[in-house]
């Protein structure tokens, strides 16, 4: 091996090092906050649900969805008396002043319903921007993921 | 560059929707900062390990690792926040980059003036943003955002309509030809000296 090879070969070494270190710090950082984060979340969500409505379920354990966009990851299995009675999305919803966060509830039977307005001191979109149109987009996207979601569940 | 105006906007652009609170452009503006403060170390280290054409490269996978890690430490302090900028934390990392590439369309030899520029502007911009369609400062907490009134009943009787894109685009326009026309006067100052 000529000295040229072995100067290429060290610099793919410490490339591959450095990307491989990137990937480590990512990997750590993700496996210290998320806990913490989904835990803040799911208060925060449960939050609005119980000013939304008294009777309104609570979040339990983190719901995953395949093959759909990132602004739908953080689902929740709405839990009412220990017993599962559908999800909770939470979503970001960009509005007439901006992006906030959107708390959505599908129950087992029925329609996608919109609970309010996560860490804001109002759940009322409509104070922030939130218009009923908006609100009906975000209602009619979470339907169609819950229904190809339950249309894969009876496939298998 | 001739036309710096425009693309120092065209760098704000994606940020009209986000700077209509003031918490979110103190968050975006920190993001920025973060991604300079991490890009001259990554900088520091491509240069130090000399690994010639790949250090663009690794400039660049670093920026994304950078915005990451500021999306997962914003998960931290305030989730319900990294909820609603999440991929605003993303578009900034973009942002970033045209404006240190705005004198040299590359970021090889990058300039950080025009981004040191920004961010007193974004903060500045979304604070006038925010007491005019609201007639309050937000500030980022761990439960979401902390709303102060500066000017009661505004956010019932308001100008909501600053709050709005529609309110941001008018007031960015009037932003530019007001530096611009600032521009002017001081060159035309500086000609009759």
């Amino acid at each position: 091996m000529n000295t040229e090879r072995s100067h290429i070969l060290k610099k793919c070494l410490i490339v591959s090092l450095v990307f491989f270190a990137f990937y480590l710090l990512l990997f750590a950082l993700n496996h210290v906050v998320a806990p913490r984060s989904e835990a803040m979340l799911r208060h925060a969500a449960d939050e609005v649900l119980s000013k939304w409505n008294v009777s309104a379920p609570v979040t339990g354990e983190r719901f995953i969805i395949r093959n759909v966009g990132w602004n739908y990851t953080q689902a929740y299995v709405a839990k009412q008396k220990k017993r599962n009675v559908g999800l909770v999305f939470i979503v970001r919803i960009t509005g007439r002043s901006g992006p906030l966060t959107g708390v959505f509830y599908r129950p087992n039977a029925g329609a996608t319903v919109f609970c309010g307005i996560a860490g804001m001191p109002d759940i009322d979109g409509t104070r922030y921007g939130i218009t009923p149109i908006i609100v009906n987009y975000w209602v009619r996207a979470i339907d169609r993921i819950a229904l190809d979601q339950e249309r894969g569940e009876n496939k298998k | 560059m001739k036309k710096i105006t425009v693309v120092f906007l065209f760098a704000l652009c994606p940020l009209i929707p986000v700077s209509a609170r003031f918490a979110y452009g103190l968050i975006l503006a920190v993001a920025m900062c973060w991604y300079l403060v991490a890009g001259i170390l990554v900088r520091e280290l491509v240069k130090r390990l000399d690994i010639g054409a790949t250090g663009p490269t690794i400039e660049l996978v670093s920026l994304a690792l950078s915005a990451t890690a500021f999306y997962l430490a914003l998960s931290a302090y305030s989730p319900v926040n990294s909820v609603s900028l999440g991929l605003y934390i993303f578009i900034t990392a973009f942002s970033y980059l045209i404006l240190l590439g705005i004198d040299t369309f590359s970021p090889d030899d990058a300039v950080a003036v025009p981004l040191l520029q920004v961010v007193p502007v974004l903060l500045f911009f979304s604070a006038l943003r925010e007491i005019l369609g609201f007639g309050t400062i937000s500030l980022p907490v761990p439960d979401g955002l902390r709303l102060i009134e500066i000017l009661p009943g505004f956010s019932g009787y308001g100008l909501g309509f600053w709050g709005t894109t529609g309110g941001a685009l008018i007031l960015l326009s009037f932003l530019a030809w007001t530096i611009k026309y600032l521009h002017r006067r001081i060159a035309t100052f500086r000609r009759n000296l």
